[in-house]
């Protein structure tokens, strides 16, 4: 028996996993078609669950045996196959698809109306790419992925939509239908948002991300400057053209039912399942044609115009190749005499043009509001991932089949959802992407777009290979070519015309470059006189100060960077922020106490989703981006198991539950370290991201996933809360007579107390944990990951450890927040509100620092507080802040009709505010301001409010008291 | 500064606040703060317009009505349709002295609020929330809604289907509380076969109108049941008629309004849409009323649920004007067959309303008009 145990042993580890897999598979199969093997025969699961769980490990299985078959397989065919993965895996899903109907007995009939596919898929890429191939060249030249791509795009909707609604244009998006298409107003917004987008991202390169390339900050800091960037976009578009849909029209015959092109088709039907005398294919050809809507049509031609238009500048002018150049090397090409700056804002303005282009041409088909550009960023991302981040031959490659994808996932969900009764199973629509790059990457972890060059290099080596054993010409052949001889004459011929008329440009290029010059240098003189005399004349800095009296220099006693100051500032911070609660308006005893017993528990959840992204990003440095995902495991899990039986519930214990959610998260936190740990930052940033996306969908079409109502109605409600009961009929009344209340406490007083008490415990063993040996080697991996490998430390699993220990803290989060909100309803984890907010507070708090997370999350729950105070301000003069806000509307009014009032209409401000009062949206400024202070930190310090302490090795105790006593008196 | 003054300057104010309590008693009218939980930000912002627009008739309605006996004041609040800014959003109503709250649209939003607003004795009428998740809610009381749950109208689509001749309809409903409500009712009261369903993201960028038109084309459906709101509704129906179905359409109150036509870039679309909405009270023009102060006031454009929302308002002061030391009660009241501009509400003990049957419009070329009723006790008429 040992005998064989060591042999097998000794196998190859791929061969184990052979095993492994058709194991997996096999016990799948069994358990679908025979209802035999071991998940079946364990009896834990029944009904829906059992074969969805059979229906996850047959996919599992088949996919690992792809990816040994991938590891395994010779490196001529690799790439060649990789290239092939998307096939593979679409293949996988139909196939276990079709297991899986079979073994429940049922039929399914996917209808693929194969123009429709074809021209949705066009239609889909065409949208995902104007916001890709932006991201992508910003990645390849800069280096960073850009979060504020989507609003470059939403900006050229808005530019065209303002154009729009110009005096010049109106009447023709407003005239009747008269049967001819217009085109004047449609080609001067796609130009116009081309420019003023490409203007903007210029703008935005110079002001905010070249400081960061002067500080040399790395791209993780940059993506997140981005992030706030995004915000401020976005906000500043909220509060502009407010949150209704609005079309652009250029025309109204545009959009008539009949302006489409007719596209004759074939229907071709797949029959999965119980085939009863139904063929697995079958086409039916008697179908009526397909109508490709003109506007699609402009679209898809105006952005894969662009972009090959975009390529030919990258490939064939000096301009892509000096993009290109510092790409490769930024250094290198500096040196060589190639301006880099001016290389990054060409970047930047040609990134921003193409996605503002598409947004114009998209505005035209669907209905915009500013919420768009977040649906659109994330499949946008997949796909820039799926082709490898900065290819961008593997971006275009990535989003057709992106686009293809999500236009075969309608039929195929629809079908099948039908078939498993799930019809909500459409809504999965949206995810698809997410989903199919994740179960991509697991086989190809770097892309396809990598394959494609390895394959492109290949091809060209073989290539030169051949040109040199090349001995002579086939004569044959020859005669050919002689024939071809005139062709050639007459080429060649055109190509040097080409060559005279392009020197022509070059030399009016060379003479309008020339008199912008000596035009700038002039205004470049007179601005300097004026500055210099503006700077004559005003009292300068100090100046003002000594006035004042105040010594910069000594603003600032405390050294946040050492243990003691960094406490004292923390408890200055808190003490501070206490007293604004203390003072935030209220009217009785009683809504005092729940108003702090709400903004405790609030600050408790956001504290401990800040600790979990701390030990991921902060500590263990993997950009985690999807916070919200454990969360949100913690609050489902907790909120499933916890509801009452008859309405598809479990009926547990909340503590049990609790037990059991933070181990589910915990689980998975450790599994996603195994096909993600050796991802790219950004790669792990965007496969979080997706994730937390998917679980949202779920919520929302996913029935296993709903409980507390006797219909199945969505989201989850009325599970039970901790002690409720005891708490009702014990303590309250004491709890009650002790706050001064006249009735006893309400629950949620108990619910902050445990809050508390939560995030004390946690903060306790993190501590603990952090100052460990592991702590340290955490670190370590964070500053350099392969050092810290060559220390000897097994990366996987202790990547795998930070995961598992910071996704269970953030389940305890989602538990603390379900309680709070008593339901889990699926826009509960909107990024917008939680991710990103958690995020904000990450980053001023201090990253590092656990205490900087408290202070973080308790500043942006105040934040949340105060701007609800002022919204709420608007609706009595008796109010606090009544004054303010009539104020900051009225500068808003001021900026909208006489600040912007020269650039846009009249039409185009009613539009917006139809009954001519102008208000500023107070929690989008809210929004903008959170940005503001994401990218002003990250600037300014780019270490928080409390930075973390640097964790020194002890020193010999005089020299330690000296550390400390400057640390406490300087 | 010493203790003698200190006290001198509490007495000068405790006497400062007598007196002003005294003027106020004598001749100013008592100021009644209404909290309206409004989806500023998140995915239905683009409706929040029109429900405070709705909110805003009423509460000038109701100063006009009551003008030197009761200053009504409309407090507005971002509910972000997302249950913990809801939860905020409420607190800082409540903190700042209203009496009563509207909201909140998003069913997840409202249970978020009342949590807060039960324990501190608020009550909260929604006027949007039709989630039947609602009625159970832990909310001693406090929680009322004016919408009807959607079970029932789903009963009355599933009579307008079967009059109009349909035996294989295709549903295409909203993955949201109000959409999946609608849906998954509709096929448990339909006896017919259903040819097929989708569910749909109605977030823009989120679902494609042309692929959904083209399930139901392929699928070989003879008509089409639509549980949707203005905006998406509009482009299905344009990407039907482009893909040339000629099937019978059918929509619920998301899209029976006349001013639904202003959603359509090409509006001949609209032809032949037959849809359900609330019936409106029998002897009154209290729809009609609200609807030209709506208009006359500018409202919004595409707005949903206003009626409803003007109706809470109503139906919140009516009852602070009868007994402003126990609104709870006096809600209960109030809410007993009030004529509203949404349909004739009464509260049930789990403060829902049954509603009082559903008028079946149809829209010819552009012209809307309702000719039909539905009601549980005599279907159609």
């Amino acid at each position: 028996m040992n005998a064989i145990w060591q042999r097998w042993m000794l196998k190859p580890s791929w061969l184990l996993q052979v095993v492994f897999s058709v194991f997996l598979f096999f016990d799948a199969y069994f358990g679908l078609i025979h209802n035999k093997g071991i998940i079946t025969s364990l009896g834990l699961l029944t009904g829906e669950i059992k074969w969805l769980t059979l229906f996850v490990e047959m996919m599992a299985g088949i996919l690992l045996l792809v990816r040994i078959i991938l590891n395994q397989i010779d490196i001529r065919w690799k790439s060649t196959v990789i290239i092939f993965t998307p096939i593979i895996v679409t293949l996988v899903g139909f196939v276990v698809l079709d297991f899986l109907l079979t073994g429940l007995g049922r039929s399914a009939t996917l209808n693929f109306n194969l123009s429709s596919l074809g021209s949705s898929g066009l239609y889909w890429s065409a949208v995902y790419i104007s916001i890709a191939i932006g991201l992508t060249i910003t990645y390849k030249v800069q280096r960073f992925a850009n979060f504020a791509q989507a609003e470059m795009m939403l900006f050229g909707a808005y530019v065209a939509l303002t154009l729009m609604w110009s005096d010049r244009f109106f009447p023709i998006s407003n005239a009747p239908k008269d049967g001819s298409l217009n085109w004047e107003l449609i080609i001067w917004s796609g130009i116009s948002a081309f420019i003023i987008t490409g203007i903007i991202g210029l703008i935005i390169d110079k002001v905010v991300y070249k400081r960061f390339r002067n500080k040399m900050a790395t791209p993780q800091v940059m993506m997140i400057a981005s992030l706030g960037v995004s915000m401020v976009l976005r906000a500043i578009l909220y509060m502009r053209f407010s949150a209704s849909t609005h079309r652009f029209i250029p025309d109204r015959d545009w959009r008539l039912s009949t302006a489409t092109f007719e596209i004759p088709t074939k229907q071709l039907q797949l029959h999965l399942g119980d085939r009863i005398n139904a063929p697995l294919v079958d086409i039916v050809g008697n179908v009526n044609s397909y109508g490709f809507a003109y506007s699609k049509v402009a679209l898809v031609v105006g952005i894969f115009g662009a972009i090959i238009l975009l390529l030919f500048i990258l490939h064939r002018t000096s301009l892509g190749r000096q993009m290109r150049a510092v790409a490769d090397n930024s250094d290198l090409a500096a040196s060589s005499g190639i301006h880099v700056e001016r290389v990054h804002g060409s970047t930047a303005f040609l990134s921003s043009g193409i996605s503002g282009l598409g947004g114009a041409l998209l505005a035209a088909i669907l209905p915009i509001n500013p919420e768009l550009g977040l649906t659109l960023l994330l499949p946008a991302f997949a796909i820039i991932v799926l082709g490898t981040i900065g290819s961008i031959p593997g971006v275009i490659i990535g989003s057709l089949i992106i686009g293809l994808l999500r236009a075969t996932s309608e039929p195929v969900l629809i079908g099948a959802g039908n078939a498993l009764d799930r019809p909500t199973a459409t809504g999965f629509a949206e995810v698809m992407p997410f989903i199919f790059l994740i179960g991509l990457l697991l086989l190809a972890p770097r892309g396809i777009g990598s394959a494609i060059q390895d394959w492109n290099i290949k091809r060209i080596r073989k290539k030169r290979l051949s040109q040199q054993n090349k001995k002579s010409p086939n004569p044959q052949l020859n005669k050919v070519f002689i024939l071809l001889n005139p062709l050639s004459d007459t080429l060649s011929q055109a190509i040097i015309y080409i060559y005279q008329v392009k020197q022509v440009i070059n030399i009016l290029m060379e003479l309008i470059k020339k008199t912008i010059k000596t035009y700038s240098g002039l205004l470049k003189k007179c601005t300097l006189k004026l500055l210099a005399k503006i700077k004559f004349t005003g009292p300068s800095r100090t100046d003002i100060l000594s006035g004042l009296r105040i010594k910069p220099s000594n603003w600032v006693r405390i050294k946040r960077e050492t243990e003691r100051g960094s406490w004292i500032t923390f408890a200055i911070l808190f003490l501070l922020l206490a007293c604004i609660v203390w003072i935030l308006p209220s009217v009785t005893t009683l809504t005092k106490v729940l108003q702090v017993a709400r903004i405790i528990t609030l600050v408790s959840i956001f504290s401990l989703a800040c600790f979990s992204l701390n030990l991921h990003t902060g500590l263990t440095g993997m950009t985690n981006f999807g916070v919200i995902f454990f969360v949100g495991i913690g609050a489902v899990v907790v909120g499933l198991l916890s509801a009452p039986v008859a309405t598809n519930g479990y009926g547990w214990n909340p503590f049990m539950a609790t037990i059991v959610a933070v181990i589910i998260s915990a689980t998975i936190g450790w599994l996603l370290a195994y096909p993600t740990a050796r991802l790219r930052m950004d790669y792990f940033a965007i496969v979080t991201i997706a994730l937390g996306e998917v679980l949202r969908i779920s919520l929302q079409a996913e029935p296993l996933l709903r409980a507390g109502t006797t219909t199945s109605a969505m989201g989850i409600s009325q599970f039970s809360r901790p002690l409720e009961s005891w708490w009702e009929n014990g303590p309250s009344e004491m709890v009650g007579n002790l706050l001064g209340l006249n009735i006893s406490a309400p629950y949620v007083v108990f619910l902050s107390i445990i809050s508390a008490l939560s995030v004390i415990v946690v903060w306790f063993i993190l501590n603990t944990v952090l100052l460990s040996p592991w702590g340290r080697i955490l670190r370590s991996i964070r500053d350099d990951e392969i050092v810290s490998q060559h220390h000897g430390h097994n990366i996987l699993i202790h990547k795998a450890a930070s995961l598992a220990l910071g996704a269970a803290i953030a389940a305890l989060a989602g538990a603390l927040w379900a309680w709070l909100n008593t339901n889990v309803w699926p826009d509960f984890m909107n990024p917008v509100r939680t991710t990103f907010l958690i995020w904000a507070a990450f980053i001023v708090g201090g990253r590092g620092n656990n205490r900087g997370m408290i202070i973080g999350a308790f500043l942006i729950v105040i934040v949340e507080f105060i701007f609800n105070v002022m919204v709420v301000s608007r609706g009595s003069a008796s109010l606090p802040f009544h004054n303010m806000t009539s104020y900051l509307d009225n500068v808003f009014s001021w900026l909208i009709l006489n600040v912007g009032g020269i650039i846009w209409s009249d039409r185009s401000i009613t539009e917006i505010f139809p009954k001519g009062d102008i208000i500023l949206s107070l929690p989008h400024l809210k929004l903008a301001l959170i940005g503001v202070v994401i990218v002003g930190t990250l600037l300014t310090s780019s270490k928080g409010l409390l930075p973390e302490v640097p964790s020194r090795p002890k020193r010999p105790s005089n020299s330690h008291s000296n550390l400390d006593k400057e640390g406490s008196s300087k | 500064m010493n203790s003698y003054s200190v006290k001198s300057i509490y007495s000068i104010l405790v006497l400062v606040f007598i007196l002003m309590g005294v003027i106020a008693c004598s001749s100013e009218p008592t100021t009644v703060k209404i909290g309206l939980l409004s989806p500023q930000t998140g995915p239905i912002a683009q409706y929040a317009p029109g429900f405070e627009d709705a909110g805003a008739i009423a509460i000038s309605e109701l100063n006009k009505t009551h003008e030197g006996d009761y200053v009504f004041e409309l407090i507005v609040a971002d509910s972000g349709c997302d249950g913990t800014q809801a939860g905020t959003a409420a607190q800082t109503l409540i903190d700042s002295g209203v009496s009563a709250i509207v909201g909140a649209a998003c069913s997840g939003a409202t249970l978020g609020a009342i949590a807060v607003a039960a324990p501190a004795g608020v009550p909260m009428v929604s006027y949007a929330s039709t989630s039947p998740g609602l009625s159970g809610a832990d909310d001693n009381g406090y929680l009322f809604r004016v919408v009807p749950s959607d079970a029932q109208q789903a009963v009355a689509l599933a009579a307008v289907t079967a009059a109009e001749g349909a035996s294989n309809p295709a549903v295409l409903y909203m993955t949201n509380d109000y959409g999946a409500g609608l849906g998954d009712n509709f096929a448990s009261s339909w006896s017919g076969s259903v040819c097929t369903q989708a569910g749909y993201d109605p977030t823009e960028g989120s679902y494609d109108a042309s692929s959904l038109a083209q399930s139901v084309i392929d699928g070989g459906c003879d008509s089409v049941l639509l549980m949707s709101y203005a905006t998406d509704g509009a482009s299905i129906i344009e990407a039907l008629s482009t893909q040339g179905f000629t099937g019978k359409m059918i929509g619920a109150d998301g899209v029976a309004d006349a001013k639904f036509t202003d959603a359509f870039t090409d509006v001949t679309a609209v032809n032949g849409l037959i849809a359900t909405r609330p019936r409106p009270g029998e002897d009154t023009n209290a729809k009609t009323a609200f609807e030209s102060a709506y208009a006359a006031a500018g409202g919004a454009d595409g707005a949903i649920y206003t009626g409803e929302t003007y109706d809470a308002i109503k139906i919140i002061a009516a009852s602070i004007i009868s007994d402003p030391e126990n609104i709870l009660t006096s809600l209960k009241k109030t809410g007993t067959n009030y004529v509203g501009a949404s349909g004739t509400h009464t509260f049930d003990a789990n403060g829902d309303v049954a509603g009082t049957g559903y008028e079946v419009c149809q829209f010819d070329g552009t012209a809307f008009s309702c000719p039909r009723t539905w009601t549980s006790s005599d279907g159609i008429k």
